[in-house]
């Protein structure tokens, strides 16, 4: 069907528009300006790339620590609660990492209801103990651990699921014991994929402003805000972000080479029985306890701060918090049409004409999803910027009312963003969706006599409805949840929820930002609940019985 | 049925054992032995408890109540359970389940850990030639064919010389001309290893080829545990009968000690079958005992036909309402609605 070129020539234009912001900024990698990089290099650049690595190494242990421990458990031992485990450690998904990080501070801050307490309970005063401080790089590690585990308990737990339960009983029959079979065997099979949701997390990290901004931590991030708002300069901070992208590329290629790795390390059967570990008494306590830990802290406990902030001390909401709402939930919604009736254009080329080019051109598009918001924002603002000064000097040759930033002031670069960053997850709901479509059910379609367009509405519309609306839900759901390209973008005087939270955390009002961060919480439970019934539904046998 | 077996040149013992998962009974009250260098082989449709069985020999599954015992070593019984890794049992898996991230030769080794290195190497060597695939040493599992990966997993499981081999419906996942293939060689593989074996299968054809005695499980418990020519010919039972091969029960009349009468004639049997005169009993005819034989004065009339190649298969209509099996020579091809005449080969009875 639609077997015209035109379809072909459309998606790599749409293609080369979404990978314009990266080509920028990977432009400034190459044509560095000596100069600029000296003072970069002399003045912040070391603590930048230190406090990054550090953010790094720290976030990367804490994940697998909390990740693989709790993605094991659930899938290899059977120990009381192991079902209703397995689908709330993906809980603090749910939960934006600056949220959390503002919500802790809260917590835990001098003026806050634990130290309040200890200072009560004890009549100790300030200065007279020690407590410790949540504002600095190991409370950020911990926050982000806190959000981004699920990322590598996800992974893992889906590569244990797959592995043979007779991998175990091989060793065992050859001689290993049963828990000297599990180190040298499910550990090693299940490492491409621990390591490839290791990388996502670690980009996650990369990609991160809200936490390390209000945690005072000075990174890459942190660094292109500074350099663009403080210092007023595009090409610093486009500079910056080049580095930063440096880091992201060999993040993605880690990641990509550990998936290919995954495939080979996956059993070429799945298992056929689900025999657990059965485990009792101290072990099961130990087992509870290691899953309880992220699932409190990670959700328990900032949801429910959050839930008592909003209801019991915030302002009451008013007109100002329903405009806010509108603004989000109709960008959120534009943002996420747009994004998949792109994936879906994209798709359809690949499948009438996959060629070369077709290929390269959605793998380029589907690259976004590794790019932390700021460089994206940078590497749009900056061809836009140019785009609004010529037409403005076309518009003052044409002796016309100058027409403002009519691209990179309005709600055009935001809606750019977005489909940049969020292309990559539309692409591949979109895609696996249409794989179930076989070219055959086409032949079979035409062969029943049906044209193209009775073969789209009778077979393709019906078939891929679920994985669109998927599409949509999640684009929407992270638009809502996006915040550092938002607060570079958004129009003057223009404020989504996320911003207005973040904002009034800023100011230290968390209380009066917790209304609209529960909201962003819950409607990020959606996504996260859909994940799990999908996972479900791919192994219905191991649910059914266990 | 209940059987015991003394201790006396028998290697595997299986003694009573009955297996429950909770409340649920999966084995019970099973008892059969294999001797040094003889395969067995558990034979029984899907859910008879044969893979529970397997399982529990090898160490995964505790027992209810009976004893396991190998080379007069006690295995298990019902407060007692020596780990799988403590048995020197090896165990062929369905699911193949070769180590994904480790090359051929190193799975192979796997259960070599404890062996010095050049020993270990030349170990593998020499399986990998058992199995012809020698020069695989370096390869992964996902390049290999599913008949290969099946010969590795092998290959695995008696590298350590293991005193009795498991093999859990192993052939089960392959395509049928590959199994023709692979059954008489691993069969002739642990024979050349002296490896005792037992095997699990639904499918008599490779029970039939790689054991020295089936035991025919149904519902938890041996229906029979015999040489497959006894299992075929002399079925205990009317399960095994009808479970084993084809074929068609007829009511009869017994008539003297070794005769009865049918609706095709007068049988008898070249022993005596044990039946009092006068009882109504059944007697249970294969297709082989059914020859086709044009002016037989017995006739019947084709309702179905399979062509064989070497033979044609019928179905005949006989005596109004009696349905049978018929061989017939590949030449003679005869169209559905005639009437053919058949003739009975029966040396002995069998009556249930």
């Amino acid at each position: 069907m639609f077997k015209s070129h035109g379809l072909s020539i459309f998606a790599v234009v749409i293609a080369a528009f979404i990978s314009l912001p990266v080509i920028i900024i990977a432009s400034y990698l190459v044509k560095a300006d000596g100069a600029l990089w000296q003072h970069l290099f002399d003045t912040v650049l070391n603590e930048y790339l230190v406090n990054s690595l550090l953010l790094l190494l720290g976030v990367g242990a804490g994940v697998l620590l909390l990740g693989v421990p709790t993605a094991w458990l659930t899938s290899m031992c059977s120990f009381p609660g192991r079902r209703w485990f397995s689908w709330a450690l993906l809980l603090p998904l749910a939960v934006p990492a600056y949220i959390i990080a503002y919500t802790y501070a809260g917590l835990l801050d001098f003026a806050g209801p634990v130290q309040t307490w200890i200072r009560e309970f004890t009549g100790l005063s300030y200065g007279d103990y020690w407590f410790f401080e949540i504002r600095s790089l190991g409370g950020a590690i911990t926050m982000l651990s806190l959000v981004l585990y699920p990322y590598v308990y996800l992974m893992a737990r889906a590569a244990f699921l797959e592995q043979s339960v007779s991998s175990i009983e091989v060793g065992c029959s050859l001689g290993y014991s049963r828990w000297r079979a599990i180190w040298s065997l499910a550990l090693p099979m299940a490492r491409p994929a621990i390591i490839a949701g290791l990388s996502l997390a670690l980009m996650e990290t990369l990609a991160d402003y809200g936490t390390v901004q209000y945690y005072g931590v000075s990174t890459f991030t942190t660094g292109i805000f500074r350099t663009f708002y403080g210092f007023g300069d595009a090409a610093a901070a486009a500079q910056l972000a080049a580095s930063l992208l440096a880091f992201v590329i060999l993040l993605v290629l880690l990641e990509r080479y550990s998936r290919r790795q995954a495939r080979y390390h996956s059993a070429a059967e799945s298992r056929a029985r689900a025999d657990l570990i059965p485990l009792v008494g101290s072990k099961a306590i130990m087992a509870v306890a290691i899953c309880l830990v992220p699932l409190i802290l990670g959700f328990i406990i900032p949801a429910t701060q959050l839930l008592l902030w909003a209801l019991f001390e915030a302002e009451p909401l008013g007109w100002d918090f329903v405009v806010l709402a509108w603004n989000s939930f109709s960008l959120a919604f534009l943002a996420a049409i747009i994004t998949v009736l792109l994936a879906i254009i994209l798709s359809y080329a690949k499948r009438t004409k996959p060629i070369k080019p077709i290929n390269t051109a959605i793998t380029m598009a589907g690259f976004g999803y590794a790019l932390p918001g700021t460089i994206i924002a940078i590497g749009i603002l900056i061809p836009l910027a140019w785009a609004d000064h010529k037409l403005m000097a076309l518009f003052e040759y044409m002796s016309w009312d100058s027409p403002g930033l009519l691209l990179s002031g309005s709600l055009v670069a935001l809606l750019f963003a977005y489909t940049v960053r969020f292309l990559a997850v539309a692409l591949g709901s979109v895609q696996s969706g249409l794989e179930k479509i076989k070219p055959s059910l086409d032949h079979a379609g035409g062969s029943m006599g049906h044209n193209p367009l009775a073969i789209l509405r009778k077979i393709h519309v019906p078939l891929m409805r679920g994985s669109i609306l998927t599409a949509v839900l999640i684009v929407f759901v992270d638009v809502l949840k996006e915040l550092p390209a938002t607060l570079i973008l958004r129009p003057f005087n223009f404020n989504t929820m996320a911003v207005r939270a973040y904002e009034l955390a800023s100011d230290e009002r968390l209380v009066d930002a917790a209304p609209a961060s529960i909201m962003i919480v819950i409607v990020g439970l959606i996504p996260v609940l859909m994940l799990h019934a999908s996972i479900t539904r791919r192994r219905p046998h191991l649910h059914e019985k266990f | 049925m209940t059987m015991s077996f003394d201790n006396s040149d028998h290697h595997l013992l299986v003694n009573k054992v009955s297996i429950a998962y909770g409340q649920h009974t999966i084995v019970q009250d099973v008892s059969l032995a294999v001797a040094v260098g003889e395969i067995g082989c558990l034979l029984g449709p899907s859910g008879c408890g044969k893979s529970t069985l397997l399982r529990a020999i090898a160490g995964f599954v505790p027992l209810k109540s009976g004893t396991i015992s190998l080379a007069n070593k006690i295995l298990a019984n019902d407060n007692f359970c020596l780990p799988a890794e403590n048995r020197n049992v090896g165990m062929v898996f369905q699911d193949v389940a070769l180590f994904p991230h480790i090359d051929i030769a190193a799975n192979v080794a796997f259960g070599l850990h404890h062996w010095p290195k050049p020993q270990q190497m030349q170990r593998v060597e020499e399986l990998l030639d058992l199995v012809g695939l020698n020069g695989y040493q370096d390869r992964y599992p996902h390049a290999l064919s599913g008949g290969q990966q099946q010969r590795i997993a092998l290959a695995r499981a008696i590298a350590p010389k293991p005193s009795l081999l498991l093999l859990d419906e192993p052939f089960s996942g392959l395509d049928a001309m590959l199994r023709e293939e692979l059954v008489p060689e691993v069969s002739a593989i642990l024979r050349h290893e002296k490896i005792p074996g037992l095997l699990v299968t639904h499918d008599q054809t490779e029970a039939f080829t790689m054991a020295d005695h089936v035991a025919v499980m149904n519902q938890g418990r041996i229906e029979q545990w015999d040489t497959a020519y006894n299992i075929y010919h002399k079925p205990d039972g009317r399960f095994v009968a009808d479970f084993i091969g084809e074929g068609d029960f007829l009511a009869c009349n017994v008539s003297s000690t070794t005769c009865v009468e049918s609706p095709i004639g007068h049988l008898c049997s070249d022993r005596i079958h044990g039946f009092a005169v006068g009882d109504k009993a059944e007697v249970f005819i294969r297709p082989d005992d059914v020859l086709h034989l044009d002016g037989s004065p017995i006739t019947g009339r084709i309702i179905s036909k399979r062509f064989r190649g070497t033979h044609f298969l019928y179905r005949v209509l006989i005596a109004g309402n009696q349905t049978l099996y018929c061989f017939a020579d590949s030449h003679h091809n005869h169209e559905i609605g005639e009437e053919i005449g058949i003739k009975l080969s029966l040396d002995h009875l069998m009556l249930f």
